[in-house]
């Protein structure tokens, strides 16, 4: 037994995140796996468990992707979460080692959705708002107007989040979208729900991530050994009545737990990769995860406080919204791009010093609760 | 000995469940704790009773909380169309798709009554006919 509770990400990978019609899922995963375990300089043997995070890959993928490495068995824990199926599965992880249970894991998300087909994921049916006709566009689409009643604002502003993460994205390679665009080319895009337009809305995307997390810090030539501070994953809560729409309690209530964990508060945080599945929802989340007060949230951005040089980075990787939003995969992705920052190998997009980084993924969308799944993790050098 | 039943935690997931075509939804409210809900369950979520539940009227007008014209949807909806949240009465809120959304602008906190039409067109090429909201201007 090992369970000295510290628990390190001595190593990740991802692929690029976009359309890959001609790579399977499981290619797309084990060549995350691969990259993975060589960035963490460990033997693959020495891998004593596997959490694999995905939603519409069917029955035991990460059995499917590990028995053509070699790696199988050890104990594979396939985990459905919704859009948080991959940060789940870290958490899992980060438990069996924290708890003495394994020594070092390994924590996969992949999806790979262009098989699916274009337009917006087919819903659950048996949804009483879906059988509505309400679609996920049109539920940022109400937040976006319960926004404004609330707090003021215009469809402009909001516009400037995807502004903002496609000039972070213009450098990373693993993001699909990196051209730079405008406010007025978001807002002539494609309307989808308005007021939300297409490039208001995360594409759909094949990809991969994979992270290994150790109780043994890696042996690094003097490099920094990244830390999981807090792990936390959280249920919506189901209501019936009236709700605001502009304030997500599952975020909030996972947001505080993970703070308490890492014994840090949100003006520690140095960089953040959020859930902005939809512009709309980075400016929520920025109040959600208290990086600004409650209505503060587009002043926040155009203040440029969420730009890379700011004072708290979000998604310098370019966020959903660029690199794409391969559902299982996202969560561990985010945890890449932050471990990338620790330790000084985010290239052109480094957010300088950057000491402690949170990544949020939250969603799943289904009658009465917010969000069906949120997990937050802190990791700090 | 315990008799082995499957104890089903029911829930209406069928929203046209519309009596009368009338200005109500037929919901249910806990006769424990007096929450309402729409469509009706078996179970409270609020205060876990499991056998108090009593048939109940969820009345209109409401207000309208937030709305979406949307413009992509699955095939069986025909767009554009609007749908909203309702904050109905008794504290609920209703999703439902907004009639005569084009005859003006759509404003929180709007009266909005409910009435009865298509709402989509089945695969098999059946209407599906639901409650929905339409602004009282
Ligand atoms: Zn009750």
């Amino acid at each position: 037994m090992n369970g000295s509770g510290e628990v390190f990400v001595i190593g990740g990978a991802m692929t690029p995140f976009g359309k890959h019609p001609d790579v399977s899922a499981e290619a797309l995963a084990q060549t995350a796996v691969l990259e993975a375990i060589e960035d963490a300089g460990i033997d693959r043997r020495s891998i004593e468990a596997a959490y694999v995070g995905s939603v519409f890959q069917g029955s035991l993928a990460g059995q499917r992707v590990l028995k053509d490495l070699g790696m199988t068995g050890m104990p594979i824990i396939n985990l459905e979460n919704a859009c948080s199926s991959g940060a789940t599965a870290l958490s899992q992880a980060w438990l069996a080692v924290a708890a003495g249970q394994v020594e070092t894991a390994l924590v996969i998300g992949l999806e790979k959705l262009s098989s699916r087909g274009s337009g917006p994921l087919a819903l659950n049916t048996g949804d009483p708002e879906i059988d509505q006709g309400l679609t996920m566009p049109a539920l940022y689409a109400m937040r976006t107007r319960a926004y404004f009643d609330k707090h003021g604002g215009s469809i402009e502003q909001v516009a400037q989040v995807t502004v903002k993460n496609r000039r972070h994205a213009a450098t990373n390679s693993y993001a699909q979208f990196r051209d730079a665009c405008t406010v007025e080319q978001v807002l002539a895009s494609r309307p989808v729900a308005d007021p939300i337009t297409l490039l208001q809305m995360c594409p759909n995307a094949d990809g991969a991530a994979a992270v290994v997390i150790s109780a043994k810090p890696k042996e690094t030539g003097g490099q920094k050994n990244v830390r999981i501070l807090g792990s936390v994953v959280a249920s919506g809560k189901f209501a019936q009545g009236y709700r605001d729409l502009t304030v997500p309690d599952i975020s909030i209530q996972a947001a505080q737990r993970a703070y308490e964990m890492a014994g840090i508060g949100p003006r520690d945080v140095n960089l953040a990769e959020v859930h902005d599945a939809a512009a709309i929802a980075e400016v929520i989340y920025y109040e959600a995860l208290g990086f600004c007060e409650p209505g503060e949230g587009l002043h926040f951005l155009s203040a440029g406080e969420t730009s890379i040089g700011g004072r708290v980075p979000v998604n310098p990787s370019g966020g959903l919204l660029c690199r794409g939003h391969p559902l299982g995969a996202t969560g561990v992705a985010q945890i890449v791009e932050i471990m990338w920052h620790l330790t000084g190998r985010a290239g052109d997009r480094q957010v300088e010093g950057a000491k402690i980084g949170l990544a949020h993924c939250t969603g799943g969308g289904i009658w009465g609760v917010d969000n069906g799944a949120c997990s937050i993790h802190v990791l700090g050098v | 000995m315990k008799e082995a039943v499957i104890t089903a935690i029911e829930t209406s997931a069928k929203p046209a469940d519309v009596a009368g075509r009338a200005t109500w939804l037929a919901g249910c409210e806990c006769g424990e704790c007096g929450r309402k809900y729409f469509p009706k369950r078996g179970f409270c979520t609020e205060c876990g009773s499991q056998h108090a539940m009593r048939d109940a009227r969820i009345e209109g007008p409401g207000k309208l909380y937030s709305h979406s014209i949307i413009h992509i949807a699955p095939k069986t909806f025909k767009v554009p169309y609007a749908v909203g949240y309702v904050d109905l009465p008794g504290d609920v809120r209703v999703l439902g798709q907004i009639v005569g959304w084009e005859d003006g602008p759509l404003t929180q906190g709007m009266e909005m009554q409910i009435g009865y039409a298509p709402i989509a067109e089945e695969p098999d090429g059946s209407v599906r006919e639901s409650f929905v909201f339409q602004p009282k201007r």
